[in-house]
């Protein structure tokens, strides 16, 4: 099985482990498990896209999940949010009618909801995650993935052009860039 | 100039409530300025559920359309460009033991 896959399992388990009075430190385990396994998902299909599925190209593929950043996909995902996105990636969005899809806002919007709740979860020791919170980001990082496989069926040109965006990111950012 | 945070009217949430469809009706529903952990400026939309709510009726799939309704809204009010979190809190859910 894959690493997202075995990671929601996980992280559906850590949610439940405890029937009675759950351990904080399950759930919290629980939110942060369900924020990976989206992490890895994304990236993992994002160099999949890009680089070619297969054993020949696994090396690439890994290779281009270590450059991404979370910050940097985060980044990413609130820009495709946007109706009008920084200027070299304009051309696109019209064309491609990205803010108009509901997929891939649905991805996007997961993925920076469930990093924050996984940043409060990991460092907030002032907040408890409730066992509701943690089944919820469960949830939500599983309709994430859903949302992917919909997306690459229903429109595969707006997520290789995600895909590439999220790997080219760093450059499109630095100044000089075209916006 | 730090951009105001957007305020959703009663009778605003009530539309949006009534949209939804078959929901479980909020006690309170607020917007907040928040900075995400990467210090950004964020808005945070703090949607609490009533006491006598079943923690079970008040899952992210009972809740994801108006949620989702009032996020949008947000989003649409003055061009909102911050990413507007979410904070479900359900008052119904027991304590949590802490460890």
């Amino acid at each position: 099985m894959s690493l997202h896959h075995d990671l929601l399992e996980q992280a559906g388990h850590l949610a439940i482990r405890e029937s009675k009075r759950p351990r904080q430190a399950s759930l919290c385990r629980a939110v942060s498990t369900a924020y990976y396994a989206l992490f890895h998902f994304i990236g993992e299909e994002s160099a999949r896209a890009l680089i070619g599925g297969g054993a020949p190209h696994k090396g690439l593929r890994q290779l281009a999940c270590r450059s991404l950043a979370h910050g940097k996909v985060k980044s990413v995902c609130i820009e495709f949010q946007k109706t009008t996105p920084r200027q070299s990636l304009e051309p696109f969005w019209t064309s491609m009618r990205v803010a108009a899809n509901a997929d891939l806002r649905e991805i996007c919007k997961t993925f920076a909801d469930l990093q924050q709740a996984r940043h409060a979860a990991d460092y907030d020791q002032s907040q408890s995650v409730s066992r509701a919170s943690a089944l919820d980001a469960c949830k939500q990082a599983r309709e994430a993935i859903d949302a992917w496989y919909r997306l690459k069926s229903s429109d595969p040109v707006l997520l290789h052009f995600f895909a590439t965006v999220l790997i080219l990111w760093p450059g499109l950012t630095q100044p000089g860039a075209g916006g | 100039m730090v951009k105001p945070v957007p305020k959703l009217s009663t009778v605003e949430i009530a539309r949006l409530i009534a949209q939804a469809g078959k929901v479980p009706a909020p006690a309170s529903v607020r917007v907040e300025r928040m900075e995400d952990q990467y210090g950004d400026e964020a808005l945070r939309l703090v949607v609490v559920f009533p006491a006598n709510l079943p923690v079970e009726k008040a899952m992210w799939n009972d809740v994801k359309p108006l949620v989702e309704k009032l996020r949008d809204f947000v989003y649409s009010k003055d061009n909102e460009d911050r990413f507007v979190y979410l904070k479900i809190i359900r008052l119904a859910e027991e304590p949590v033991a802490a460890e």
